[in-house]
């Protein structure tokens, strides 16, 4: 019992010593961000890695995505009897919660862990030290742009992937599932509102700081030698994407949920 | 200057991206004979599954059961207006059960055994551990790699399942403790639609995504070049990798279980 007191305890120990490393990382990657005027050439090269690299992978996984929700839709409301509702049910999925999540989850498994390996690297090869010492802030070289260009590149990256899953689930409803064009366009049209758009792309603003912090701050402090950098990259991967859903849980009890914020 | 162009934009591509499935492939095949082929060491069986699924389940677990709540509040929000609250748990379990739970599952299986199999076998790789291996005749296939596949494609219906309960518990509290759904309402309308066949079509995906995982992150780990770097180049594509091809294997095999069959 004692052991099993400790081993909690210590678990718990180590998970908030841990958060509060990364609190202090944020906390010292925004002081630098806000005293220093940002490196725009390093700023626009992320934006170009981050986005382009992710929009391929992004937009070929919402397709895909896009075809299963028309599917399930389908296959759940048969049933039901209701088949011409799934266009409701492609707009609602799509646009509020699978549009931004699909989206985060794949910069993070492509863009993130990218991030975190590149850095992790440069820490193994002794190349941030180096910078430190020809008095290049690494926070200011390294981590800041890549700040600003994910929190400018997500919500955008957020609106195509809608675009994409809504395209394929429509295509995928008319053409595979033979239902009415008309219908489903209607129902998609009169149930997404504008709204819904400006949410998605604001959780995938929240979504896009946790990616960054969480990826930036595993490589910044990566273990020496090639086994450190692959533990690096792989933790990288997992906090983000287990961290996305739990983070994304609360958004959506926030945005669209019941607890005293109905009509929001 | 154009052909130029097409052959370094269009054509290389294209003939890097049929090289890569076709040693993909090649790779696939040679595990798989070797594995009629003893020796089998099953003491590595066990250890590669038992290291899966202990380091698989708590990620699992913290994704699946945030979903089952998210599914809950938004199906509510389709079916309150429409009057009929009772059938947001078939809705729910059937969803679930079908695609959320062995995707999910899948993704966090990929995120995390998946990347920590080929950082350990790009290590490998890069200290020459696994030459030295083939200098001892043992061949580093059957010692690395078939564990690998098995353990994988054991391990990930079992966690799939787990995923089903955890899901559907999350869903339930959601509904039953937040929003004020009918309890008995709620379980009454868990076994409306859901039949069997859901539950073994979706351990079939499961399997299938299990294969693809080890597949991939193995043949990534197993061929790394360039040092520290290129473990974590090969991390990185292992993940996007497999988190892409399973979701639009994802598709087809939705379509030929639900809707032709």
């Amino acid at each position: 019992m004692v052991r099993f007191v400790e081993f909690i305890g210590a678990l718990f120990g180590k998970v908030l010593s841990e958060v509060g490393a990364i609190g202090l990382f944020v906390i010292k990657t925004l002081s630098v961000g806000i005293s220093t005027f940002p490196n725009l050439k390093r700023f626009g090269e992320e934006c170009y890695n981050i986005g382009i690299q992710s929009l391929f992978v992004v937009c070929s996984v919402g397709a895909f995505i896009g075809m299963s929700t028309a599917l399930v839709g389908y296959a759940t409301l048969k049933d039901l009897g209701a088949q011409n509702l799934v266009g409701i049910f492609i707009g609602i999925a799509s646009i509020r919660e699978l549009g931004p999540a699909v989206a985060a989850f794949m910069v993070a498994a492509k863009a993130g862990s990218g991030m975190a390996a590149h850095i992790a690297t440069m820490r193994v090869k002794e190349q941030i030290d180096a910078m430190e010492v020809q008095a290049v802030n690494p926070f200011w070289y390294l981590i800041v742009p890549r700040f600003l260009a994910i929190m400018v590149v997500l919500p955008v990256l957020v609106v195509w992937n809608d675009f994409f899953m809504l395209g394929t689930g429509y295509m995928i409803a008319v053409f595979q599932l033979k239902i009415n064009s008309g219908a489903v366009m209607e129902n998609l049209l009169s149930t997404v509102a504008m709204a819904d758009i400006w949410k998605g792309m604001i959780k995938g603003w929240v979504l896009a700081l946790f990616i960054v912090s969480i990826c930036t701050f595993k490589g910044f402090t990566c273990e020496p030698g090639a086994l450190g950098v692959g533990k690096a990259t792989n933790q990288a991967v997992v906090y983000c994407i287990a961290i996305l859903i739990i983070i994304n849980f609360f958004l959506s009890q926030w945005l669209y949920g019941g607890i005293g914020l109905r009509g929001m | 200057m154009v052909l130029g162009m097409i052959d370094k934009y269009v054509v290389q591509p294209v003939y890097n991206f049929f090289d890569e499935v076709g040693r993909i492939v090649l790779f696939a095949m040679e595990a798989i004979t070797l594995l009629f082929r003893p020796p089998l060491f099953w003491r590595e069986i066990l250890t590669e599954s038992h290291h899966v699924a202990t380091t698989c389940i708590i990620p699992v677990v913290c994704t699946v059961a945030p979903i089952g709540c998210i599914l809950a509040i938004q199906a509510l929000n389709i079916l309150r207006p429409l009057g009929v609250e009772k059938l947001m748990s078939s809705m729910v379990v059937i969803i679930m059960v079908r695609e959320l739970s062995p995707a999910m599952t899948s993704i966090m299986i990929a995120a995390q055994a998946g990347t920590s199999m080929a950082a350990e076998l790009g290590t490998m790789r890069v200290k020459e551990e696994i030459e030295a291996q083939d200098v001892m005749a043992v061949n580093p296939i059957q010692y690395l790699v078939i564990p690998r596949f098995i353990a994988l494609f054991i391990m990930c219906p079992i966690l799939t399942v787990i995923a089903f309960f955890v899901g559907m518990a999350g869903s339930y509290v959601i509904s039953v403790y937040v929003e004020g759904v009918n309890k008995g309402a709620f379980l009454t309308g868990l076994w409306t639609y859901l039949e069997m066949y859901d539950v073994g079509g979706a351990i079939f995906k499961s399997c299938v995504f299990g294969l693809v995982v080890a597949v991939i992150s193995c043949y990534k780990g197993f061929y790394v070049t360039g040092g520290a770097a290129g473990v974590g180049r090969a991390a990185n594509d292992a993940v996007v990798i497999c988190i892409t091809t399973f979701l639009i294997l994802n598709y087809f095999l939705t379509s030929i279980l639900w809707i032709t069959m």
